[in-house]
């Protein structure tokens, strides 16, 4: 199984910027479990737009991580809105949320890590 | 050039939010849309030095938002980077021939995405900084069509009014002359006074490096 992340390549990308991290982060951590639920809301409702639109914006802010396989994930539910192809959605989300929380604990590590940092 | 201001425009909060901190920190002065439709009415009322875009945006989209712009801003003078998670370099294609001057890719690689942002900026400076530069030679060559085009018949004019000044005389051949002489100065003026409708003026060399109008 492949690593939820690539530390590495999200670190460097804030080199001169390690404060940011922490706060980028937790920012993630706060709104992550409220765009999971528009996912979840979504595919409840059979709607295909919603489906669609939630999770292209949940793919945008995780993919900050350098998180392949969560967006591979999201983008999975994303196609699923546009094909309108409901049926196979819940599997989908369940597979995200299984990459979500492999990936919350890595996060929470790297943001007690740079809480700090100046 | 730190002191640049970018419009950041993303429907993400979160994307937005990072963003603006990232370029903030590189030492832009930063303001943020949400949609469309609130980035249009910011340009409208102060246009920044540059926009990012995001392509995929509910309502009116990216892309769309785009060619409004460029209604009202060439690329010169308000470059736009559009910024795209999209797989499809289709999207990206088409939104460079809408008018878009680059785009990032998301996730966005801050250091890239800062130095391509200063590039467009530069490019736009340099680019109006040529418009400047052939303002002036439009000015030069102006003032020396002036000179030589005016120059000949006003001496014509002079000596006319001299001689007949000297002379006392009303002689007609005289009159005739300084009459000529003054129908070609006023004939020049109207030529040059119709440059002003055209779009792009014509030079010709005078002498050396000197440039001319043409007017006829």
């Amino acid at each position: 199984m492949t690593a939820p992340m690539d530390e590495k390549r999200f670190l460097s990308n804030f080199v001169g910027l390690e404060d940011l991290i922490a706060p980028v982060i937790n920012k993630f951590l706060e709104v992550s479990p409220s765009l999971m639920d528009q996912i979840r809301q979504s595919i409840a409702a059979k709607d295909p737009e919603a489906l669609r639109r939630c999770a292209h914006s949940f793919k945008g802010a995780v993919a900050n991580f350098q998180t392949n396989t969560c967006i591979e994930r999201a983008r999975d539910l994303e196609r699923i809105g546009e094909e309108k192809t409901l049926d196979s959605a819940p599997a989908a989300f369940r597979l995200l949320e299984e990459e979500v929380t492999r990936l919350a604990p890595i996060l929470t590590r790297i943001a007690r890590e740079y809480q700090d940092r100046k | 050039m730190n002191s640049k201001r970018i419009l950041v425009v993303d429907d993400s909060d979160f994307d937005r939010d990072l963003f603006t901190k990232v370029l903030v920190r590189h030492g832009f002065e930063v303001t943020q849309a949400r949609s469309s439709e609130a980035a249009l009415e910011m340009i409208d009322q102060n246009p920044p030095d540059l926009a990012t875009l995001d392509i995929i945006m509910p309502g009116t989209s990216g892309s769309a938002l785009v060619q409004m712009i460029r209604k009202k801003f060439n690329r010169i003078q308000l470059p736009i980077v559009m910024t795209t998670i999209i797989d499809s370099p289709d999207s990206i294609v088409e939104c460079l021939n809408l008018g878009a001057n680059d785009y990032i890719p998301k996730p966005i690689h801050f250091e890239v995405a800062v130095m391509r942002i200063r590039t467009q900026l530069q490019l736009s400076e340099l680019s109006r900084e040529m418009g400047r530069l052939k303002q002036v030679e439009a000015i030069q060559a102006m003032i020396t069509t002036c000179h030589h085009e005016l120059n000949n018949p006003l001496g014509a004019a002079m000596c006319t009014v001299q001689i007949m000044d000297e002379e006392g005389t009303h002689d007609k051949e005289l009159i005739s002359n300084l009459k000529k002489s003054l129908d070609r100065m006023s004939g020049v003026i109207k030529r040059i006074y119709a440059l002003n409708n055209q779009e792009h003026l014509v030079f010709e060399n005078y002498a050396n490096s000197t440039k001319m109008m043409k007017i006829d």
